[in-house]
């Protein structure tokens, strides 16, 4: 069997670009080596950090409006090591807060100047905690921080739990002194009830994910290869000797555009793969093993992808192309297509809105109605109408796109130039109008 | 020198400056494209939010279980979240379900039983149901259960509702019952009410001090990269480098010159970025941290603390220079801005964590420590040792790269036989091939062997040891091997019986050395928790002691000795000196454990091993050195040792044997030729 | 006398990632002298840009001698290219520079400064007449125009000293007419011209000395008139044939 001819262009092109050992490593080999990378530095990072965070002391005042015997019992509660229990159980030197009680009277105003306070040049306390007096209309216990400090922040993280516990611990004594069950105390529970499966979890957190990394993943897949094929072409000087070709200029622009989507499907393929081997190794690391039991991977969700994305790389690829076909040099391709990614890219995040879900008329919006569709698609709603409309529509502009790139890529004017085209001239071109031809 | 320095720049500036369409996609654009980020995202937030909010949900109640007043009160609280629509149920077998019908099931089955339920009784009709039934641990309680799917966002929203109600009412109920129980509160004047205390400009500081690192080094990116390409790879495609080589002058200050070059594009990208930023900012663009709620931002003062992030924009120019200058064109240039772009902007992702302190170690790894810096200037928190060790670590980096960056522009690396990573390749394929399948072990470590531990602890950990590992071994001798034998190639040949011993005697004290060497480690590099617990012996604390040692003891002396200082070190020693040849197979040992927490211990472990493996010729006394260091650390470390003379006098006497074993090893081995020296040279 | 250009036994071996080990240069001996044109003629591939590179001190020979005016290009490969003046078809010139702006630099960079830089670039520009089209970015200049430039750029510093590859590949008859004089004019100055060419009539046109390089080896040398003496051929194509025909058996 005779292959059409521009499959047969298509695979020289694939062949030609797959033989630069920098293209196959950039395109192949490296998201397999970053992602797994990346994401152990990640993990190492946090562990650092957590350990890093959990042996910082903290030093925190404590004031009140009217000091009172609570104010040493509270002392005694919030200070020391994780649990901060008054029983002085410490058991590792971690998360260790201590506590400075002043004694005299303060007004809040006090405790603020004294919040700020150094000693040695550096701030005497991480956080203030003041008791206002109780007796007062609306009385509270002010937790005066500090947001710019990266250690005043840990203060309050620690203060706010440890305040907590102590405040239940003195209703649930105040109970039982008056042979009360604490239990009575609070006459409801709130409970949510989980109906959603593992599964269907995964696939949400996909669905949040997934639809605007595929877009991103695809536009920069193909993002190269169009300028390798398009620009690069004549940078090589190799562009008259195609345009020699016993072959309709349409046929080859066809091929190449066939190469450029292949290469981007599998560059997302593969980053993809990589993501997920290296993302679920993060997630079982990060949760002590227990990932598995959260969620799982939707496989199949993931296949009834794969044709609208394969659909959308097409369009993408098509798009690029007619830019970079413009270019004369690989980098004034480079600088031509980036304006253009933004152009995919910025459509994708209206995509993420909560809420809005693809209909008929979002159907017909190029890219917004991929990510709208990968997004229901992963979730599995049946939402037949709407996917026959949104691949209708891609393959609609995606042909659109490779008709007006053959109409403007096929004049000599553009396939032969020596000089990237500029606007003013793509404009003339488009009316027809080119009185220099 | 200074002036050849600045007649490159000067050139360099111009050439750029003349490139209008590159300026304008690497200067401008992002300048322009701040605001309608900055604007789409806003508005994006924002008309979810509105979309969600508006959308009306409906709402099954089976309340009949509660108190009537109790159920009144819900009733009346869920109608205030409009527009909902509330309609009644009788939800009794669900009730009973979560009663009865869950023992036994494990959470996926629960979860699968009351769904079916649910679909059951609320179908299509709602899209979240409460239920209300008395409290199984007290039963005067009342118990309400919010049934929502978080995968529907209709239905998520509305059980959003309903929390936020319940809750609200659950609060003010709880009040009530409190003051009818106890009278006064207790802890009355106790609930805390936060207050940031600091001031205007150090906490919009502090806000764009998480945002602008980041922001930093992507615009660095993105402005140095462009420079750098035109600069380096440009020239080398324009055909100019061979004319500019020609020229009576050193290298060196023509590469600073392109650097200086680079540097100041980068700069003042970033300049311009920064000033569009703080227009966004104040024009009440978006929600530009540190300019919400009517801030104004930190003040240029603050602003011009900022400069001292310099030195991270030096080490990055000079990163992008020295990779650009690595390049053959323009094209592979600009392929390999992605992962310098993921290696600078993910040590400085650490200023997006909250409450991290600047520890001077944090300030002296690159990238990191200059975006904390960054961060804390921008919060007036700049603490000036760790600062200056920052400056220090980051231009002794740049420096370091900048030498590098001379040796690329000799004529050598320019036009003997393309790039000069190629050349590295053709001229040293033994060392290229053992640094291929040096990280291919690592990733088989990571993506393998994690997984099958974790699959099944004690077989997944003899599968790693005695398949994986052992056929990395032989797939990296195998072809390496040339045409002399595998067992020489992956150094099984008999060693001196003296060397044998002097290596074993060696360990008590390199046991010794370690123990202090973490202790030391811990203070510096604080564990979590978390992990202290992990990295203890756990899960294999059980295990009989024979199975113990057999199998993080013999089974890794054997073969991962066999890979790495088989294998690897004697592929690498054909074309590296000793030294780098055993630093080299140091470092993938070290990161095959996976840990940053045994990077430097097992670094130095696998150096000493290294070593003892070239000293002797032979691989053996390095796997029994390995089993024993391994063997007396999980037998006598720990809180209660597993043999009763760990703590045994004599014990701390073992590591004065050293000196002895040193002596023995010092003894010349049999013969003149190792085995990783036969073949130094192949034809 | 010193020679101006002088190699004794240059070597010089690559490694080519895609061909392995390649000997470009195997133990080349060559002299010239003030005043004197050589050409040194070979087919692609005899090593001819090695040689020359090597003798402008971009490339390190791997063994071997290589001495311009006495000096070793190896131990002062600065001093060597202050000596030469370099041109081939890979010493392009900056797209987004103007013709004077490409002189000045390179003049800078030859350490010329103030009055001595502006004497030098004008010399330059009055004596290869680049005057009407100084202010000109090198990218929209003729071929010819550009052509005046790069000579003018690798003459700035008055070399002693002029190492050509290839100087007429890619020209047009009139550029390249232009550029053979410019060759003969040098010699007049009594610069040492060597320079490397493919094009046999350019050679017997203009060369005192012709030496015949094939797969890095110095297969015969001297005037046109010893070679037809010694292979007793009469045309230098002839001569050249046959000199590899030699080497061959």
């Amino acid at each position: 069997m005779r292959l059409p001819p521009s499959f047969i262009v298509a695979h020289k092109e694939l062949l030609s670009s797959l033989r630069d050992r920098q293209t196959a490593l950039y395109t192949f080999v490296l998201p397999l080596v970053l992602y797994p990378g990346v994401f152990w530095l990640m993990v190492q990072g946090m562990l650092v950090l957590q350990g890093q965070r959990e042996h910082t002391a903290v030093r925190v005042g404590l004031t009140a409006e009217v000091p009172a015997e609570l104010d040493a019992e509270l002392a005694q509660a919030l200070g020391g090591g994780r649990g901060g229990s008054v029983d002085g159980a410490r058991p590792e030197g971690i998360d260790i807060l201590e506590v400075e009680r002043d004694p005299s009277p303060r007004s809040l105003e006090e405790a603020r100047s004294w919040a700020r306070e150094e000693k040695e040049g550096q701030p005497r306390f991480d956080a203030v905690l003041h008791r206002d007096d109780p007796a007062a209309p609306e009385a509270h216990t002010q937790v005066l921080y500090d947001s710019s400090r990266s250690r005043s922040e840990l203060a309050r993280d620690r203060l706010l739990p440890r305040l907590e516990a102590f405040v239940e611990r003195l209703r649930v004594r105040a109970a039982r002194e008056r042979d009360v069950d604490p239990r009575r105390l609070q006459p409801l529970r709130i409970e949510e009830a989980p109906i959603t499966p593992r599964r269907d979890i995964g696939a949400l957190i996909l669905s949040s994910i997934l639809p605007i990394l595929l877009v991103v993943m695809a536009v920069m897949g193909a993002f190269f290869p169009a300028v390798d094929l398009a620009a690069g072409e004549k940078e090589r000087r190799t562009a008259e000797t195609t345009l020699l070709l016993p072959l309709p200029r349409s046929t080859v622009l066809h091929g190449k555009i066939l190469a450029v989507t292949s290469t981007a499907v599998v560059a997302v393929a593969l980053n993809l793969f990589a993501i997920g081997l290296s993302a679920e190794h993060l997630m079982s690391m990060l949760t002590g093993g227990a990932a598995q039991a959260s969620f799982e991977l939707p496989l199949l969700a993931l296949l009834a992808v794969a044709p609208l994305a394969i659909l959308f790389a097409f369009f993408v690829s098509a798009v690029l192309t007619a830019v970079a076909g413009l270019a004369a040099t690989f980098k004034e391709g480079q600088a031509l297509l980036g304006p253009v990614q933004m152009v995919f890219i910025l459509p994708a995040m209206i995509g993420v809105i909560p809420g809005l879900v693809l209909s008929p008329g979002w159907a017909l919006v190029p890219v917004v109605n991929v990510v709208l569709a990968f997004r229901s698609l992963l979730r599995g709603e049946p939402l037949y109408l709407e996917y026959a409309l949104c691949s209708a529509a891609l393959l609609v502009y995606a042909l659109a796109a490779v008709r007006a790139a053959v109409w403007i890529l096929s004049r000599e004017e553009v396939a032969l130039a020596g000089a990237t085209l500029s606007p003013r001239r793509l404009f003339t071109l488009l009316r027809g109008r080119d009185s220099r031809s | 020198m200074s002036a050849i320095v600045c007649a490159v720049l000067g050139v360099e500036l111009r050439r750029l400056l003349r490139d209008r369409r590159a300026l304008f996609a690497a200067v401008i654009l992002p300048a322009l494209l701040y605001p309608l980020i900055f604007w789409t995202t806003d508005r994006v937030e924002r008309s979810g939010k509105e979309i969600l909010a508006a959308r009306e949900v409906s709402l099954a109640l089976d309340l009949s279980a509660a108190p009537p007043e109790l159920a009144q009160a819900a009733r009346d609280a869920l109608a205030q979240q409009t527009p909902i629509q509330l309609f009644d149920l009788d939800a009794e077998a669900l009730i009973a379900f979560e009663e009865n019908g869950t023992e036994g099931l494990d959470r996926e089955a629960t979860t699968a039983g009351r769904r079916a339920l649910y679909d059951r009784l609320v179908g299509g009709s709602g899209q979240a149901l409460v239920t209300a039934s008395p409290d199984p641990g007290f039963p005067q309680r009342t118990l309400l259960r919010i049934y929502s799917d978080v995968k529907e966002d209709v239905s998520r929203e509305a059980g959003t509702r309903a929390r936020h109600a319940l809750e609200e009412l659950d609060q003010r109920l709880t009040r009530t019952r409190r003051k009818a129980l106890l009278g006064a509160d207790p802890a009355a004047g106790l609930d805390p009410q936060v207050i940031d205390i600091a001031s205007a400009a150090d906490s919009s500081g502090a806000a764009l001090g998480r945002l602008l690192p980041l922001l930093a080094v992507l615009v660095l990116l993105s402005g140095g990269s462009y420079a750098a390409l035109a600069t380096f790879a440009g020239e080398r495609e324009a055909g100019t480098l061979e004319t500019l080589l020609v020229q009576p002058i050193p290298a060196r200050p023509i590469a600073l010159g392109k650097f200086a070059a680079v540097l100041v594009a980068g700069c003042v990208t970033l300049g311009v970025n920064l000033a569009s930023l703080m227009l966004c900012g104040l024009a009440g663009l978006g929600h530009l941290p540190g300019f919400t709620d009517g801030a104004r931002g930190p003040g240029l003062a603050r602003l011009a603390l900022g400069l001292v992030y310099l030195p991270g924009a030096v080490l990055i120019c000079a990163l992008l220079c020295l990779v650009c200058g690595k390049a053959r064109s323009f094209r592979e240039g600009q392929q390999t801005i992605l992962p310098v772009m993921i290696l600078t902007a993910l040590p400085t992702a650490i200023v997006l964590q909250p409450g991290v302190e600047t520890s001077l170690l944090l300030a002296a790894v690159p990238f990191t420590g200059a975006a904390l810096c960054l961060r804390d200037a921008l919060s007036g928190e700049l603490g000036w040792t760790a600062a200056l060790v920052m400056w220090a670590s980051h231009l002794g980096g740049a420096t370091l790269l900048l030498g590098r960056l001379g040796h690329l522009l000799d004529g050598e690396r320019v036009f003997a036989g393309g790039g000069a990573s190629s050349r590295a390749r053709g001229e040293r394929p033994s060392e290229a091939h053992a640094l291929r399948w040096g990280i291919g072990g690592v990733l088989a470590m990571y993506l393998v062997g994690t997984r099958l531990q974790q699959w099944d602890l004690s077989r997944g950990l003899m599968l790693t040891l005695w398949v994986l590992i052992p056929s990395l071994a032989l797939a990296t001798a195998w072809r390496a091997r040339g045409r002399g034998s595998l067992g020489r190639e992956l150094g099984l040949t008999p060693p001196r019986a003296v060397h044998l011993l002097g290596a074993l005697l060696c360990v008590p004290a390199v046991t010794w050395a370690m123990t202090h060497l973490l202790a030391w480690q811990l203070e510096v590099l604080p564990m979590p928790s978390a992990a202290a617990d992990a990295s203890g012996l756990g899960a294999i604390e059980g295990w009989s002691t024979p199975m113990l040692l057999f199998a993080v003891a013999i089974s890794p002396g054997i073969c991962e000795e066999l890979f790495l200082r088989g294998a690897l070190l004697s592929s690498l020693r054909r074309d590296l000196s000793a030294t780098r040849a055993v630093l080299w197979q140091a470092l993938f040992f070290a990161l095959l454990h996976l840990s940053i927490y045994r990077l430097v211990p097992t670094f130095l472990l696998g150096g000493a091993l290294g070593a003892l493996r070239l000293r002797t010729a032979s691989i053996l006394p390095a796997m029994a050195a390995h089993a024993l260091y391994n063997a007396l650390a999980v037998l006598t470390q720990g809180e209660s040792p597993r043999v009763g003379w760990a703590r045994a006098e004599w014990m701390h006497y073992l590591p004065f044997l050293a000196p002895l074993g040193l002596l023995l090893l010092a003894l010349p081995p049999r013969r003149r030729l190792s085995g990783g020296q036969v073949e130094e040279h192949r034809p | 006398m010193i020679p101006a250009i002088e190699t004794r036994a240059l070597r010089k071996t690559f490694q080519d990632p895609e061909r392995g080990r390649v000997e470009a240069v195997r133990g080349l001996d060559l002299q010239c002298h003030r005043g004197e044109i050589f050409g040194l003629l070979g087919p692609n591939g005899a090593g001819k840009t090695t040689t020359l590179r090597i003798l402008a001190g971009i490339l390190g020979a791997t063994s071997g001698e290589a001495r311009i005016d006495g000096v070793d290009v190896t131990v002062d490969s600065l001093e060597v290219r202050r000596r030469i003046g370099f041109l081939s078809a890979n010493t392009g010139l900056y797209p987004r520079l103007t013709a004077r702006e490409t002189l000045e630099y390179f003049a800078r960079l030859h350490g010329l400064e103030g009055e001595a830089l502006t004497r030098a670039v004008e010399k330059v520009i009055a004596a290869f007449d680049i005057a009407p089209f100084q202010d000109g970015r090198c990218e929209g200049l003729s071929t010819g125009q550009r052509q005046r430039v790069s000579i003018a750029r690798a003459v700035l510093h008055d070399p002693p000293v002029l190492i050509l590859d290839e100087p007429t590949t890619g020209l047009d008859i009139l550029a390249s007419s232009d550029m053979i004089d410019f060759i003969e004019s040098r010699r007049a100055e009594g610069t040492c011209v060597l320079f490397s060419t493919h094009i046999l009539s350019e050679a017997e046109r203009l060369c005192d000395r012709i030496g015949i390089i094939h797969q890095g080896r110095m297969l015969a040398a001297g005037s046109l008139a010893e070679l037809r003496e010694r292979t007793g051929a009469e045309w230098l194509e002839e001569v050249f044939r046959r000199l590899v025909e030699e080497a061959a058996a």
